[in-house]
């Protein structure tokens, strides 16, 4: 598990997904083509416990009491050698057929058909991995006898269809529970009016709940599971466990770095100590005691930009505003002329938490997970119905920074003028007319140094591909590693991001983190459907078909497809670039209705990078003002 | 935000306490800006507005409002906004009847303050447009409100039927002249011409 998260080690993750996936296990090799990288099955680097997915079999059936009743598990792609006895590729690829399957349409009422994909983590530093192996299935089945010995054999594979079934009815879901089997927060890509979502998934709790204490038993961490199109990633911070279930096809990392950020949303309302209190004496706690309108609202609120696709969540980095050279070092002038002695922090940060700039202790920075979590909790405090945001209002607001301290609160001054907030943060709780005096006076001085006004028109105008001049790109995200900011143009016609969710997680997965520079060109070039990119936006099975060998071609010239794009016009054009180097990271994503040759996705890459470059201290917030 | 001569200008700090949703924020921004939303979001931590009320020809009240959240989380953090408060304005819902025990709570926390008897008090009942729900009888909350000794209203802060009411009538019981002659003799030996307005905690709450 991974608590303290570093901002390096949000960068350096490694996907899992080729590798677990068994639509993409099958021929076309990419080493014929040498200009593309196979990503290698290899265990994520996200702590600095060595994990590594565990060896299981590739296909193992495990009987359940019902003899139609049928249940395999595949391993995460490491060596499936050892346990070749068991390999039985006739019912791995039927049921690999299956999957994203689910639906009820082609199986009998009592066979359940999946390739789930478990990775197991030995929760200690030196796991052994072998007992873990051998112990998983019999765990499992005593996971399954002990459910059976309260229920009956038709409620076992009622829990079963359970594991399979939500996941069926949205495309993305998270939950939040105790360990003790309480739901707590539950949030899904659907807006069902007459259902809410902690009522449709409280069943569902005890399930994942079960299966993580049987892991546990066995000094194991229960993480992620892959069945059919969908992913299910665990994050146990006992008390707290919390879920994603996904079907976008996001990485067990983007999974992992999203349940991060709502676990630091927790935190940052009722911080460590206050949560672990709670549990203490009552294991059944219900935490939903301490949830008032405002935690949930705001739960809501990031669990919906999660849903609707966060680039900066993505790629673990805070957007930035383009400001010329001197208005940010005058800017930095200004905060540092009015800094008092209480202020640990200063930040002016515009809407969607855009840092326009910071003032910072020389030798500390605030972790992007702490600011993405402030930004939110700052936007979603401020709007009223009309999305105005209230210039007579401030704010001193308690908040927990869990990258920072999670044991403690710090205060912040929130003060909205025009389109952008200046936010203070100090330790003590008592400071809040100190810091709206130097708010005042930071304000004031930014009126008389001329600042305002293009600061304000600063925020206001975006950057576009037309300024660069690159005619192939339809959108990018440029990425400066080095001050984990990012940038991207805005959309063409009023596009939507969301639409660009599919091609952004696959590009980023793709990137080879093992290697300094790493660069892969994927091509989207087929309208054909594959139940490995189900549509984000239908429920309906039938969207659903299984591959054929020729579509379920290896990863990186993969066929990605299914598009329902209206963004993108022609649907079999679509190519994209992920290139990545020590200092930064770009995913570019072309639109050209002939399709975009990879030399050419790579100049207009050169070409992105070298305008980044050449603008870095325009684009990006550097040092910000320090002290 | 430019020097004051003639018109005279006492601040006060005014606070709100109450159950969580009983309206506090609404009833502030009736107040400040005349405006209501129906879906305000719950307050986090707390909140500082101003407003100034003309209480006479050359006279204001200037009113340093702070908000609280009145989740039960951040009780603790209450004595910080009432502590030196000259007045404070406790809200229940009159739908609620639990939110009138809670503000009873509230007060009995205020007259524990050592300067209790400086500050004056309003119990105030919120939601009056949702007469057909009330649980709360305007006689009980008024009982209640003359026993402790405390102004009483019931306002609407959705049609805005009685908030201006209330701080008026706040205003009538604070040591406006009392201050402002503090002032006079202060602004003798010191004076800042350019930020009259910024907070100045020794001349509304030290």
């Amino acid at each position: 598990m991974n608590p303290t998260m570093s901002e390096e080690t949000t960068q350096q993750t490694k996907d899992t997904t080729t590798t677990s996936n068994p639509n993409q296990s099958t021929t076309n090799s990419p080493q014929n083509d040498p200009q593309i990288r196979p990503r290698l099955p290899s265990r994520p680097s996200i702590t600095s416990t060595p994990l590594s997915p565990l060896t299981l079999g590739t296909a193992r059936s495990l009987r359940m009491a019902a003899p139609t009743t049928k249940t395999s598990f595949e391993n995460a792609g490491k060596q499936p050698t050892r346990y070749s006895g068991f390999l039985d590729n006739n019912s791995m690829y039927s049921s690999m057929g299956l999957n994203g399957q689910s639906n009820h349409d082609n199986s009998d009422m009592f066979t359940i058909r999946t390739t789930p994909t478990l990775t197991i983590y030995p929760a200690g530093e030196d796991g052994n991995y072998n007992d873990a192996e051998s112990t998983f299935t019999d765990r499992l089945e005593q996971m399954i006898s002990r459910t059976n010995s309260d229920h009956n054999q038709k409620q076992a594979e009622d829990l079963f269809d359970d594991l399979h079934n939500p996941v069926i009815k949205d495309a993305k879901v998270f939950l939040i529970l105790s360990d003790a089997g309480k739901l707590i927060y539950a949030k899904s890509s659907t807006d069902d009016e007459d259902q809410e979502d902690e009522d449709r998934y409280i069943g569902y709790v005890g399930l994942i709940q079960t299966v993580i204490n049987s892991f546990q038993l066995d000094g194991s961490n229960f993480k992620s599971l892959i069945a059919g199109s969908t992913r299910l990633v665990v994050m146990n911070e006992a008390p707290i466990i919390l879920v994603a279930v996904s079907k976008l096809n996001e990485s067990e990392q983007d999974l992992t770095n999203q349940l991060d950020l709502l676990h630091s949303f927790l935190l940052s309302t009722l911080s460590k100590p206050q949560i672990i209190r709670s549990f203490q004496n009552k294991h059944g706690f219900d935490l939903r005691k301490h949830l008032g309108r405002a935690d949930l609202s705001g739960l809501d609120a990031l669990s919906n930009s999660l849903i609707n696709f966060d680039i900066g969540v993505l790629v673990g980095a805070l957007q930035s505003i383009r400001l010329r050279k001197t208005i940010r070092s005058k800017l930095n002038q200004v905060l540092l002329n009015n800094k008092n002695k209480d202020i640990l922090y200063g930040l002016l940060v515009a809407p969607g938490g855009k840092l326009i700039s910071i003032m910072r202790p020389k030798r500390h920075t605030l972790h992007t997970t702490d600011l993405q979590v402030l930004f939110s909790l700052v936007f979603n405090q401020f709007k009223d119905k009309k999305n105005n945001f209230d210039e007579d209002e401030e704010l001193w607001m308690p908040v927990c920074l869990s990258k920072f301290n999670a044991n403690g609160f710090l205060y912040s001054f929130v003060k909205f003028v025009g389109n952008f907030a200046l936010v203070l943060i100090a330790a003590n709780k008592n400071s809040f007319f100190e810091m709206r005096e130097t708010a005042q006076n930071i304000l004031k001085d930014m009126i008389t140094k001329d600042l305002l006004a293009p600061l304000q028109e600063a925020i206001r105008r975006p950057i576009t591909t037309l300024e660069i001049q690159v005619p192939l790109v339809y959108h990018f995200v440029f990425k400066s590693k080095k001050n984990l900011q990012y940038i991207v143009p805005n959309l063409p016609n009023e596009g939507n991001v969301k639409n660009l969710q599919k091609y952004y997680v696959k590009l980023q997965s793709s990137i080879d983190r093992t290697s300094k520079i790493s660069i892969t060109y994927l091509k989207w070039d087929s309208p054909i459907k594959s139940s490995s990119f189900p549509p984000s936006n239908s429920m309906t099975p039938s969207s659903s078909r299984p591959p054929t060998r020729s579509q379920s071609t290896i990863s990186l010239s993969a066929t990605l497809n299914n598009m329902n794009n209206s963004d993108i016009q022609d649907p079999n054009s679509i190519s994209g670039l992920a290139w990545s180097t020590p200092n930064y990271e770009l995913l570019v994503i072309s639109s050209s209705s002939g399709g975009v040759k990879k030399e050419d996705l790579v100049t207009s890459a050169r070409a992105i990078v070298n305008w980044c470059r050449k603008y870095e201290e325009r684009l990006f917030v550097h040092n910000g003002a320090t002290f | 935000m430019s020097a004051t001569q003639g018109p005279r200008l006492a601040q006060f700090k005014l606070v709100l306490l109450g159950e969580s949703a009983v309206g506090k924020s609404s009833i502030v921004h009736r107040f400040v800006k005349d405006s209501f939303d129906d879906f305000r979001e719950s307050t986090i931590g707390a909140a500082f507005l101003t407003q100034t009320l003309k209480i006479n020809d050359n006279t204001s009240v200037k009113f340093e409002i702070w908000d609280t959240a009145g989740q039960e989380r951040y009780k603790s953090l209450a004595p910080m906004y009432y502590r030196n408060a000259n007045a404070a304005v406790v809200v229940y819902d009159i739908t609620q009847s639990a939110s009138l025990e809670r503000a009873k709570v509230w007060i009995k926390e205020l007259q524990r303050q050592p300067n209790y008897q400086d500050v004056t008090i309003a119990l105030v009942g919120n939601k009056l447009d949702l007469e057909e729900e009330r649980q709360v009888s305007e006689e009980d909350a008024k009982l209640l409100a003359e026993q402790e000794g405390l102004l009483f209203f019931e306002v609407s802060a959705k049609s805005g039927d009685g908030v201006l009411n209330i701080f008026q009538e706040i205003a009538k019981k604070l040591p406006v002249e009392e201050q402002l002659n503090k002032i006079h003799q202060k602004s003798a030996s010191k004076v800042n011409l350019q930020r009259p307005s910024t907070n100045n905690q020794t001349t509304c709450c030290a």
